[in-house]
């Protein structure tokens, strides 16, 4: 969801890139971004229907969730934001104790098994103050009473391009590959408070296994749990069945 | 009881009123008078601040490059101006459409009211030359202006050619969000009024002017450019407009903070930045400065040629290039860079203009005082009369030379016939009709029979509907004074 289009904003020199960092090395908005939900429609009504599901019949598949009780969910918000809201949109907020229930909805319902909330904002830790549902692991660049600052402006444009605690977690994430092993204790690691100025928070009591022991592409690289079954499965053959049933093969030969 | 309806009270009050009416008035009046000088000081003001989101801190790098070949552009423009011994129409428009700009003109002729002293002409006819700079990526709904104009003699060659300058290098960059209008005016405010008129289709000056062929959106902010010499050593930037309106606060804002940036010695009403406010010189200085810009405002006349501008509504500074008698001088190129700067946070703008201040005073180019803080001492001028309608009122109501006894006056509220207020009320009301119509219209008969020119014709008559309102006072305030008499008796 991204609710303003910076990359192909009129007053972008470089047209359809966002960079990371002035020297231009790493385009964030590549041809890999799918965005989903854009301009105005990214709402705090949007977002919380496609966190619990509660979408219209009419809504395409690449605007819903589809996750289900074995799914992992990564939730990364950034923006404006203060002790216990964020900011959408310039007229709505989303306040920390609707975003934990409508975790609870989700866990409800089991649309995740695991999930994992990352927020870079100012007083980003009271965003996760309040969740109390099982298996959420949450990260926030600052705490409450700290400001999160951006990384470095770019004079060619006019403006800072990213956030600290955003660059130094892109920064770690870019040298993970999909058979890395590093764990979440290493992705709390990134950027202290000599990088970001601000402190950053986590918390994992919600979580129900060891941070050690959990993966950082449980939640990022696309690694999909691939389950072995000893079982041997029937599978009829599909062109048989079709010559069974329809005439119109006959009219073809 | 309240204050005001228990009848012992109020005797109290009004007599308190009426006992010291002339003490509480010079009161006011000193308080207001102080007031008002000691919004010069400087811990009384505030430091000017950019209040607008969208021209946040972030600077960019300014890199234009050619300011020799500007100055180059503009001794052309020079030679051209002389050869033609006019706005070198052909020209401009060459040389513009050179630049990848949408060239268009636009002529105009204006009777003028009064025939010019200096040339003996009833008729001053003049053309417009503009080029618009289409956003490259943009929807043309937005526009900014950048105006020079084209004046006479050795004056302002060197602000067109920065202006073509900037229209060149401009029109390589792609990050413009707005249409940019080069706007080149002949006969300074009449060419600037006809082009903004036609541009607002309106007509309020009842000017001939020719439609304009080409538009741009709706004008966001303008800046005017006066540059008369290759070097300068200040900037000056004026911004009182037509009937002393100013320009939103945050286009000085953005001024001053570009002047720091780049580092050029900025000057408002022509005076500098003097560091010391406590001393006596620089309180004075302060003041000079401040009373500078109320008088300007209060002449009403436009003091650049963004004055028009800024009722439509658009926010627009006139910036001055001054060449003195300093040791540091500033190139072309750094003039460049600043309007450069300004327009790309221009550019920024999401919105017009208004987070900032639309009534303020400037003793100073990095202080402030806000209409809320100078009202109040106009508030106290006005409450003198108050003071004193409410003293004459409370004497018409209980004259103090018949009073028979203390209950009895407050029984006798004889208020004033209706006629003896209405005397003097349209009696007024024609004097003022007199002075609004009668100069203009009996101006040529004047000039017929009397051996006047039509500007002291004109003068002559208002003095003469003054001199004959003279009277007026003594006659109305016997008439009422008779008036009471009768009611008394």
């Amino acid at each position: 969801m991204l609710a303003d289009d910076m990359a192909c904003n009129h007053r972008n020199p470089k047209p359809a890139t966002v960079f990371s960092h002035k020297n231009m090395e790493l385009n964030v908005y590549g041809d890999d971004v799918e965005v989903d939900y854009r301009g105005y429609e990214v709402t705090v009504e949007n977002f919380l229907r496609v966190l619990t599901g509660r979408l219209p019949p009419s809504t395409p598949r690449s605007k819903r969730l589809l996750s289900d009780d074995r799914s992992n969910i990564l939730i990364y918000l950034t923006g404006h934001g203060g002790n216990g809201f964020l900011k959408f949109q310039d007229s709505e907020e989303i306040s920390n104790v609707e975003l934990a229930d409508a975790f609870e909805q989700m866990w409800q319902k089991r649309r995740y098994n695991e999930l994992l909330f990352i927020i870079d904002t100012c007083q980003g830790a009271s965003m996760y103050e309040r969740f109390y549902s099982p298996n959420i692991m949450a990260l926030a660049s600052s705490q409450v009473g700290e400001d999160s600052l951006s990384h470095q402006p770019d004079l060619a444009i006019g403006v800072h391009l990213m956030d600290r605690y955003t660059f130094y977690l892109l920064e770690f994430l870019e040298d993970i590959h999909p058979a890395s092993k590093a764990n979440m204790n290493d992705l709390f690691k990134v950027c202290p408070r000599s990088q970001c100025v601000s402190t950053p928070g986590h918390r994992t009591d919600l979580f129900q296994r060891d941070p050690g022991s959990v993966l950082i592409t449980d939640f990022f690289g696309s690694v999909r749990k691939v389950e072995i079954t000893t079982e041997a499965v029937n599978l009829t053959d599909p062109i048989k069945q079709v010559e069974e049933s329809s005439p119109i093969q006959n009219i073809l030969d | 009881m309240g204050l005001l309806s228990d009848p012992n009270r109020r005797r109290a009050l009004i007599s308190l009123l009426t006992r010291l009416n002339a003490p509480i008035c010079v009161l006011c009046y000193f308080a207001g008078v102080c007031w008002f000088m000691g919004l010069a000081f400087e811990p009384f003001t505030l430091r000017t601040y950019m209040s607008e989101n969208a021209m946040g801190s972030t600077m960019v790098e300014e890199r234009f490059p050619s300011g020799e070949r500007a100055l180059a552009t503009g001794r052309e423009f020079a030679a051209h101006k002389k050869k033609v011994g006019g706005m070198p129409v052909d020209w401009l428009v060459k040389t513009m459409q050179a630049r990848g700009l949408e060239v268009f003109t636009q002529s105009f002729s204006r009777t003028l009211p009064f025939p010019d002293e200096n040339k003996e002409r009833y008729i001053v006819k003049g053309t417009n030359v503009y080029g618009i700079l289409r956003a490259p990526r943009a929807p043309r709904t937005e526009a900014l202006v950048l105006s020079a104009p084209c004046s006479p003699g050795d004056n302002n060659n060197q602000a067109v050619g920065l202006l073509l300058g900037l229209a060149h290098y401009f029109r390589s960059q792609i990050f413009w969000a707005k249409d940019i209008i080069f706007l080149v005016n002949e006969h300074d405010l009449i060419g600037m009024q006809a082009w903004l008129e036609s541009y607002h289709h309106t007509n309020t000056t009842g000017m001939d002017w020719s439609p304009l062929q080409g538009r741009g959106g709706s004008i966001q902010a303008a800046l005017s450019l006066e540059l008369s010499s290759d070097v300068i050593t200040s900037f000056d930037i004026v911004l009182e407009g037509l009937n002393g309106q100013l320009p939103n606060l945050d286009l000085a804002n953005l001024f001053y903070a570009f002047c720091q940036k780049i580092g050029v010695l900025c000057t408002i009403q022509g005076k500098l930045q003097r560091n010391d406010w406590d001393s006596v010189s620089g309180y004075s200085h302060a003041v000079q400065t401040m009373m500078l810009m109320v008088m300007k405002q209060a002449s009403g006349r436009p003091w650049g040629d963004h004055g028009l501008f800024l009722r439509y509504h658009i926010e627009a500074a006139t910036v001055k290039g001054i060449n003195s008698f300093r040791q540091y001088k500033t190139d072309v190129t750094t003039v460049g860079r600043l309007l450069e700067g300004i327009f790309r946070k221009l550019n920024n703008l999401l919105e017009r203009l208004h987070q900032s201040y639309f009534f303020y005073l400037m003793p100073s180019l990095s202080h402030f005082v806000s209409i809320g803080y100078y009202m109040p001492a106009f508030g106290l001028l006005a409450v003198i009369l108050l003071l004193r309608a409410l003293d004459l009122w409370v004497q018409f109501a209980n004259p103090p030379a018949v009073t028979a006894d203390g209950v009895a006056d407050i029984e006798r509220q004889s208020s004033p016939g209706v006629l003896s207020v209405l005397t003097p009320l349209v009696i007024s009301h024609l004097t003022g009709a007199a002075l609004y119509f009668l100069p203009t219209r009996f101006q040529e008969t004047a000039v017929e029979h009397f051996p006047v020119s039509e500007t002291e014709a004109v003068v002559l008559t208002a003095i003469a509907v003054y001199t004959a309102g003279l009277a007026l006072p003594h006659n109305t305030h016997r008439y009422l004074l008779t008036q009471l008499l009768i009611y008394d008796s």
